[in-house]
C-alpha cells in the first residue's frame, strides 16, 4: 500500500444530527465530513436524503464502532457487507474502526471495551483486520483507543500499536485527544508516544473534548479540545506530515457555529505547523 | 485465542452485562474499581437513553420509579444484537407485553398500544419508502402507511400529549372507559419524517377512494360530495402526505 499517496492536508467535523440542515447552509472551513455508518447504513426518509445531499457537497469518510476487531464473537459477515456497500457507494476514501472489543456472545455493547495487549492479541486482531480488509477492499485505519484501565498484558499500548500495524499493514487513525487521555490516566509520555507512531500510516487525526472526572478523565467528546491536546497535535502533524483532521464532538452537541469555530482553531493550530 | 485472552474478554462481557460487579473484577484484574465501574455504566445508559429516546410518552406515563425498572428489566433480559443502537429499543413493545412484567408494574392494553405506536414512528422513520412516481397522472397512495386499529385512545393522546395538552389523568380516563380509534404512521414524502394521525372520516375517505384507483367523477359519486368538496378531502390528505395528486389537479 502507498499509504503517502494518499497523505493530504483536509479539515473536517462529524455529520450529526443537529446539524443536518445548517450544514449544507453554513460551512466555512470544512473540507470534508465524517460520519458513522452505524447512524447511515440501511435507513430510508430524512437520514438517506440529507446524506445524499451531504455527499454532493462534501467528502465523506465513514468511521465505524461495530467491528470488534478484539472481541471473541467471529467478525460480523452482515456488518462487514452492508459496510462494504456503503463505502462503496460514499467514495470513502478509507474507513477506520477502533482498536477495542464492541460485542461479545451476539451482543452489542455500543461502546468500545479494552483488552489485553498481549502477542497473541497482536496474532489474533492482525488476522482480523487482514479479513476486514480482504472483504472491504478499501484502505482500513485502526483508532488508538481511550482506555480507564489498563488490563494484564504483555507490552505497552504503543508497542502493541506498532507492532498490530506491522502485522496488519493497516493504517492509522491517530485520535490525539485519546493518546492525551491515556497518558494521563495510565502515566505515560505521550510526546513519547507520538515518537513512536509510524508515521506515513497516519492517513487522519481526531480531536476532542474530555471530562475530567477528578480521578481520571473520559473521553466524552462532549467539550472544546483543551490546550494540552491542541499543542500535542501540533507536535504530531510535525512528525506525521499532512492528514486529515477531524474534530469530534458527539455529545452535548454545539450549535453549528461553535463548531465551525473550533475547527477554525484546528486550521490556525495546523498552520502554525506549516509555517514553521 | 489463548485461555487469558478469552478469560479476560469473558469476564469483560460479564461486566458489561452485569453479571460480575466491577469490585470483583478489580481485584481479579489489579485495577481500579472506579474506573472499570464506567464501562457497565456506559453500556447501560446507551440502552436506557434509547428507551427514553423512543418511548418519551410511556415514561412520563408512567412515571420515574416503574420506568426505571423496566428499563433495567428489560437490559438484562434483552441485549440487543444490531449495530444500530436504536434497535436496543426494539424489543420494548413486546418485553411489556409479558404478563409478569404486565402485572408486576401494573400495564394495560393502553400503554401496550402507546408503546407500540411510538415504536412504530421509529420503524417508520427509517423505512426506506419505495413511491411509484410522484410526478403522477393519477392520485397516488402512500406506498407505506402503517395503519393500527387501537382499542384505546393511544394515539390520540400521545397527539395530545406532545403538545403539552395532555397527562396522567387523561390517560386514567381514557383507560377507564376505552374507545377504539384508527391511527396511521407515514413518513411524509416532502419533510421525510414520521407523522401519526388518528384517522379522522375524511382522512379514510381519501385514502379509500385512491386506494381504489377512482377518478375524480367517481370518487364524488361515491362519496356523494360536490368536486370542490372533494378536492378540499384530497388536497388536506396530500398536505397529510398520505397521497400525492397529480400537478394539474392543483394546490389547495
Ligand atoms: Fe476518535
Amino acid at each position: 500500500m502507498d499509504w503517502a499517496a494518499l497523505k493530504e492536508s483536509k479539515f473536517g467535523v462529524g455529520l450529526r444530527r443537529p446539524h443536518f440542515d445548517a450544514i449544507l447552509e453554513q460551512h466555512r472551513g470544512v473540507d470534508f465530513v465524517e460520519i458513522l455508518p452505524e447512524n447511515f447504513m440501511g435507513f430510508g426518509g430524512r437520514i438517506e436524503d440529507v446524506l445524499k445531499r451531504v455527499k454532493a457537497r462534501f467528502p465523506i469518510v465513514a468511521h465505524g464502532v461495530s467491528l470488534s476487531l478484539a472481541g471473541l464473537d467471529p467478525l460480523n459477515q452482515t456488518y462487514l457487507n452492508n459496510l462494504k456497500t456503503f463505502v462503496e457507494t460514499l467514495e470513502s476514501p478509507w474507513f477506520s474502526d477502533h482498536l477495542s472489543a464492541s460485542s461479545g456472545h451476539g451482543i452489542e455493547y455500543h461502546d468500545l471495551l479494552p483488552f489485553p495487549y498481549t502477542h497473541e492479541a497482536v496474532g489474533y486482531i492482525g488476522d482480523r483486520i487482514k479479513k476486514v480488509q480482504d472483504v472491504i477492499s478499501r484502505p482500513f485505519l485502526i483508532e488508538n483507543p481511550s482506555t480507564y484501565v489498563v488490563l494484564p498484558g504483555e507490552m505497552p499500548e504503543i508497542e502493541f500499536l506498532c507492532t498490530l500495524l506491522d502485522k496488519a499493514e493497516c493504517g492509522l487513525l491517530l485520535d490525539v485527544n485519546n493518546i492525551f487521555v491515556n497518558s494521563q490516566n495510565h502515566g505515560f509520555d505521550p510526546y513519547a508516544y507520538i515518537d513512536a507512531i509510524p508515521a506515513q500510516r497516519v492517513l487522519q487525526m481526531h480531536l476532542a473534548g474530555h471530562d475530567d472526572q477528578g480521578e481520571f478523565l473520559i473521553d466524552t467528546h462532549g467539550a472544546p479540545v483543551c490546550a494540552e491536546v491542541f499543542k500535542l497535535y501540533a507536535y504530531a502533524l510535525k512528525h506525521c506530515g499532512p492528514v486529515w483532521t477531524l474534530l469530534e464532538w458527539d455529545n452535548n452537541i454545539p450549535a453549528l457555529d461553535v463548531l465551525l469555530a473550533e475547527n477554525q482553531k484546528v486550521r490556525k493550530w495546523a498552520a502554525e505547523v506549516d509555517d514553521a | 485465542m489463548p485461555s487469558t485472552y478469552t478469560k479476560r474478554m469473558e469476564q469483560m462481557h460479564a461486566l458489561v452485562r452485569g453479571e460480575m460487579t466491577p469490585e470483583s473484577l478489580a481485584s481479579a484484574l489489579n485495577v481500579e474499581s472506579n474506573r472499570l465501574a464506567a464501562y457497565p455504566r456506559f453500556v447501560r445508559n446507551h440502552v436506557f437513553d434509547m428507551l427514553e429516546k423512543h418511548f418519551g410518552c410511556l415514561h412520563d406515563l408512567l412515571g420515574d420509579r416503574v420506568w426505571k425498572e423496566l428499563c433495567q428489566t428489560y437490559f438484562t433480559q434483552v441485549p440487543c444484537q444490531d449495530y444500530d443502537l436504536n434497535l436496543a429499543a426494539e424489543h420494548f413493545p413486546e418485553f411489556i407485553l409479558q404478563d409478569e412484567i404486565e402485572q408486576k408494574h401494573g400495564l394495560s392494553v393502553f400503554h401496550a398500544e402507546l408503546c407500540q405506536l411510538e415504536w412504530e414512528e421509529y420503524v417508520v422513520f427509517k423505512t426506506k419508502v419505495h413511491w411509484p412516481d410522484k410526478k403522477c397522472a393519477t392520485p397516488v397512495l402512500h406506498p407505506a402507511v402503517s395503519i393500527f386499529e387501537f382499542t384505546h385512545t393511544a394515539g390520540s393522546f400521545l397527539l395530545a400529549w406532545r403538545q403539552g395538552q395532555a397527562g396522567q389523568k387523561d390517560a386514567q380516563s381514557m383507560m377507564a372507559a376505552p374507545k377504539s380509534e384508527r391511527v396511521m404512521v407515514l413518513q411524509h414524502p416532502r419533510t421525510c419524517m414520521s407523522r401519526t394521525y388518528v384517522a379522522n372520516a375524511e382522512l379514510l375517505l381519501a385514502f379509500k377512494v385512491v386506494h381504489d384507483g377512482l377518478t375524480l367523477a367517481q370518487m364524488c359519486d361515491a362519496s356523494r360530495l360536490s368536486e370542490k368538496e372533494m378536492l378540499q378531502v384530497l388536497f388536506a390528505a396530500q398536505d397529510k402526505g398520505l397521497i400525492v395528486l397529480p400537478r394539474d389537479w392543483g394546490v389547495a
